[in-house]
């Protein structure tokens, strides 16, 4: 047995045992476990030895060898009891302190118990998927086609799940699905309903828990249908479903196989049945044509564990060729690539999302929200513990005399804040469990309060309420542990004053600044949404109501249904249209118009509709004329632009000249048919015959709003009779309008409601301070007075040097807030300018809250009788 | 006054103290321990029970030699003081007497 110059036993076992043995035994205990490790080394193996001398020097760490230091001779924790008792009666003495304290804290950790929820809520996307991390969707790049701020397109054509199987051998699954609305018979009623049309792929990639019955079956079979859970209960009731009929748009008969558990709503898309995508005949025309340009599918892949899918992506250039061909006449070729499912819920922004995506920068925000709404309860908390320090000072001067150690000082500190922690941790969980429903529907999400159970979350929120008592508590502890105990008795705490007020005033003004920041940016989201909400959109949305329709011609009936409709007194005007000025999508290139020498190519929306349309919405015109009854030619091949599309095409005037093999017979003036995300751009308006093939669009009326009852009874008997395929769904334009913007409402909502949070708990935190501040110099106001000082003189005293503070902040916070806020409003088209009336306005306010917290405490003080407050020692 | 009876793990690290002689160091009576026993044993849990016994009075202790395997350092070598093997021969003479009345094997019970 030799000492080998490389072999030794682990330095970090060695290091620790020197660190926490008694010195006396160091030389004796290393000894012998070198010795045994030389032995274990020639018995067995270097990594056994190795993993023996770790047992042996953790064998060590018994009390009988390890420092005094550490472990005192007296029971560390008799004192506790001392501290814990002490601690309570404080929290009871002062109850005013213990309040703010409380407060602050609750709110700071129930905002960030919610916070929390929501973003693992946000996180837990697609997570009933087994495989999700291997789960890809195909999307598709077509540089040269912005369409809506985006050239990315969530939609797949129909050969490309099935070649990426058939060519690339790591590709384990793909499957093409898509969504259609189609209408089921339940009673003699008619409802719409989501539907998935899938290949038989769906359930080799997807988790979908299966109550009953065999999907597979039942995807191979054309005449099957796969229903959830709640769609199979809407239907059959409580029976099973298994083998009965159920009937889908007119005539087609449909056998239950099998039934699923409900789609989640944490995932990208939502469904209530499911059929063979057989049953959708343009897969089928496109899959016997093998059609690489008609997207109107979703696909997704099943890759490999520990794939880069960025592997796939290059592999599949060799679709070029077959995407040039299949663009041969567009301006634009198409790549695929890839998307994580995973990532799609909160880094997905592609035209044609399944349901509107959640936005990562919303997350952030979040989370910046929740972290400076806790520092604000933490700054509280440490104020108001260094203010108060001179209270406690006796009992740290008593504490040290008898022989307290530095670090028991600073355990005491640390417990009591862990004291008002834990309390208020209780409190917020609680608070965090009432509010919870009104956050889900701010946000239209359904978290669940999964905090018990969920020991992630759980263990994650203990930890951080540890954390923050230790931080809140640690600074004032470390402070009144370093004082000498004389100075500590003669209640002469700091060596510089000054120094401590500094700190005290740095992080007042951090927090105002914080606050009036978060107040500024909420005025200024009200005013843009306010600003959506009253713009002048170039039409008249007020009392206009609509019914969708889809799957239906209902041209042939059109003037029965308008004849009708207008029988009631209240019903002004009706129009059917293919789209309303809401979010029109309907976009196409135009090639042909008079004055297109060089082949120019434009994009313009569309919209069909009729005779009525736009003086339905009083759109005006500027040139030309509207269609008429009096020009029956109208009806085929007749245009009516906008400004914005003569303006494209480079003309002047447009009446009477070509367009796309028809000709221009008036110009509207530019509205907005699109959210306000974007500006206006190029569309043309036809008119909507027997012949065109759009059997989807709505019926749009203008109504007095009188006897709104008979109204809609009398809408829904007539469509009912004219119509009874239809279900009867009326919308008012102003709810679907605002229904637009419902994510920056939401976001509006949340900001709104934390900023003031913040604002109320910088608030209560001053008011603790300044009614320290007052209590401290009692007496000094007492002398003043009898002095002669005026109450305005003791007032100016003691408001003065907060309100400087509150005054900076307000300077600090308006280049802060004017940053943040314009990079905010940058994403609208059409925004609100930011006027400096704001920051005057927030700022002012902001002092003046700041001066009714303190005026109350100083006038009270001032207005109070010196004989009371001198007497007293 | 300190306990003074010895229990069952005391009295064998006790008795190997005797057995070993100039080699009762903490380590040597661990290994030792475990050939005789069978049972494995941690050097602290060893080094523990001496240290106790120290306190009681029935071991004194000195610093042995350096050697090269220990990396130098020295070791503290055991050795049982008068009341230790009063202890131990009051354990022993316990069990003796115990085992004098305990009915031999031969004979039967009802």
């Amino acid at each position: 047995m030799s000492a080998q110059k490389d072999i030794h036993p682990p330095q970090l076992a060695t290091r620790l045992l020197q660190w926490l043995l008694k010195p006396e035994l160091a030389e004796e205990v290393l000894g012998d476990l070198e010795e045994k490790y030389w032995l274990q080394i020639d018995k067995t193996s270097k990594r056994k030895a190795d993993l023996n001398y770790w047992y042996q020097s953790l064998n060590y760490l018994r009390p009988f060898a390890i420092k005094r230091l550490l472990f005192t001779d007296l029971n560390p924790f008799f004192m506790f009891n001392s501290y814990f008792k002490i601690a309570w009666r404080n929290l009871f003495k002062q109850k005013l302190f213990s309040f703010i304290n409380v407060t602050g804290m609750s709110l700071g950790l129930c905002c960030f118990i919610l916070i929390a929820l929501y973003i693992q809520y946000e996180m837990s996307y697609e997570s009933q998927h087994e495989k999700a991390d291997r789960i890809y969707r195909l999307a598709q790049h077509q540089p040269g086609n912005e369409f809506r701020g985006t050239d990315r397109f969530a939609i797949a054509p129909v050969p490309i799940a099935p070649s990426l199987v058939e060519r690339f051998p790591e590709v384990e699954a793909a499957t093409t699905n898509t969504q259609l609305t189609d209408r089921f018979w339940l009673d003699g009623k008619i409802f719409y309903e989501q539907g998935l049309y899938a290949d038989t792929a769906l359930f080799d990639i997807f988790t979908y828990p299966i109550i009953e019955g065999d999907v597979q079956a039942a995807l191979r079979d054309k005449s099957s249908i796969i229903l959830t859970q709640s769609m199979a209960q809407k239907y059959f009731g409580k029976a099973s479903p298994i083998g009965k009929v159920i009937e889908m748009n007119p005539e087609r008969q449909l056998t239950v196989k099998a039934v699923i558990e409900d789609i989640p709503d944490n995932q990208h898309y939502d469904f209530s049945y499911i059929v063979s995508i057989e049953n959708y005949e343009e897969y089928v025309s496109d899959k016997k044509g093998w059609k690489w340009a008609n997207n109107s599918y979703s696909a997704y892949v099943l890759l490999p564990e520990g794939y880069d899918y960025h592997e796939l992506e290059k592999k599949m250039s060799v679709f070029d060729e077959d995407l040039k061909y299949a663009y041969r006449e567009l301006p634009f070729t198409a790549r695929f690539f890839l998307q994580p499912l995973k990532d799609i819920r909160l880094y997905s922004q592609l035209n044609f999302e399944r349901k509107p995506n959640g936005d990562i920068r919303y997350i952030y925000l979040a989370i910046s929200i929740a972290i400076i709404i806790l520092l604000l309860a933490l700054i509280n908390y440490m104020n108001l513990a260094t203010a108060r320090f001179r209270q406690r000072a006796r009992e740290v001067g008593v504490r040290k005399v008898l022989g307290a150690r530095r670090g028991q000082l600073v355990s005491q500190f640390l417990l009591e804040s862990l004291l008002i922690t834990i309390i208020s941790f209780g409190i917020a969980t609680g608070l965090a469990n009432l509010l919870l429903p009104l956050l889900n529907d701010l946000l239209g999400l359904t978290i669940p309060f999964e905090l018990i159970g969920n020991q992630m979350i759980l263990i994650g929120f203990l930890i951080a309420a540890l954390t923050f008592g230790a931080l809140s508590g640690l600074y004032p502890a470390l402070m009144s542990s370093a004082v000498s105990p004389v100075r500590a008795l003669k209640n002469k705490w700091f060596k510089h004053q000054k120094e401590s007020r500094f700190f005290r005033n740095t992080l007042i003004v951090g927090q105002f600044t914080a606050a009036i920041v978060l107040a500024i940016s909420s005025v200024l989201i009200y005013q843009q949404l306010q600003y959506i909400n009253t713009k002048k959109l170039g039409y008249n949305r007020d009392q206009v109501v609509y019914v969708p329709y889809r799957n239906q011609n209902i041209m042939a009936k059109a003037s029965t249904i308008r004849n009708e409709l207008l029988k009631h007194p209240n019903i002004e005007k009706v129009a059917i249209t293919s789209a309303l000025p809401l979010n029109t999508y309907n976009q196409g290139i135009v090639q042909e118009w008079e004055g297109n020498e060089d082949q120019r190519e434009v994009y313009v929306y569309r919209t069909r509709t009729d005779y009525h349309y736009l003086d339905l919405f009083e759109i005006p015109l500027v040139e030309g004329r509207n269609f008429s009854l009096d020009h029956p030619s109208d009806s085929m091949n007749t245009y009516i632009l906008n400004e914005a599309a003569v303006k494209a095409l480079g003309w002047e005037t447009a009446v009477g000249k070509s367009f796309r093999g028809g000709k221009v017979i008036g110009v509207v003036k530019n509205f907005h048919f699109q959210p306000l995300d974007f500006s206006i751009e190029p569309m043309f308006i036809t008119f909507y015959n027997e012949t065109t093939s759009y059997y989807y669009g709505q019926i749009a009326m203008k109504i007095n709003m009188d006897d709104w009852a008979s109204t809609t009874a009398h809408i829904q008997s007539t469509l009912g009779e004219i119509m009874p395929e239809i279900p009867f769904k009326l919308r008012y334009m102003d709810e679907s309008y605002a229904k637009l913007y419902a994510s920056e409402q939401r976001f509006g909502h949340f900001f709104n409601i934390f900023s003031l949070l913040a604002l109320f708990i910088a608030c209560i935190g001053l008011f603790g301070l300044v009614t320290h501040h007052i209590m401290q110099r009692t007496k000094e106001i007492g002398i003043r007075k009898v002095l002669g000082a005026t109450v305005f003189n003791i007032v100016n005293l003691v408001t003065k040097d907060f309100l400087k503070l509150v005054a900076l902040s307000a300077l600090l916070a308006v280049p802060l807030s004017w940053w943040g806020m314009n990079s905010w409003l940058e994403d609208f088209a059409y925004r609100i300018e930011i006027s400096w009336w704001v920051f005057a306005l927030v700022g002012g306010l902001a002092i003046a809250i700041a001066l009714a917290t303190i005026g109350l405490q100083s006038i009270k003080a001032a207005t109070a009788n010196p004989v009371d407050s001198i007497q007293s020692e | 006054m300190k306990e003074t009876r010895l229990g069952e793990f005391e009295e064998i690290i006790l008795l190997l103290v005797g057995i070993l002689g100039e080699e009762a160091y903490a380590f040597k009576i661990a290994e030792e321990f475990e050939s005789q026993t069978g049972r494995a044993v941690s050097i602290g849990a060893v080094h523990s029970t001496l240290s106790r016994m120290g306190d009681k009075g029935f071991l004194k202790s000195k610093m042995g030699e350096p050697s090269a395997n220990r990396g130098g350092r020295r070791k503290r070598i055991y050795e049982i003081t008068a009341s230790g093997e009063a202890a131990l021969r009051k354990a022993k003479d316990l069990r003796l007497s115990l085992w004098s009345q305990y009915p031999g094997f031969s004979i039967k019970f009802g």
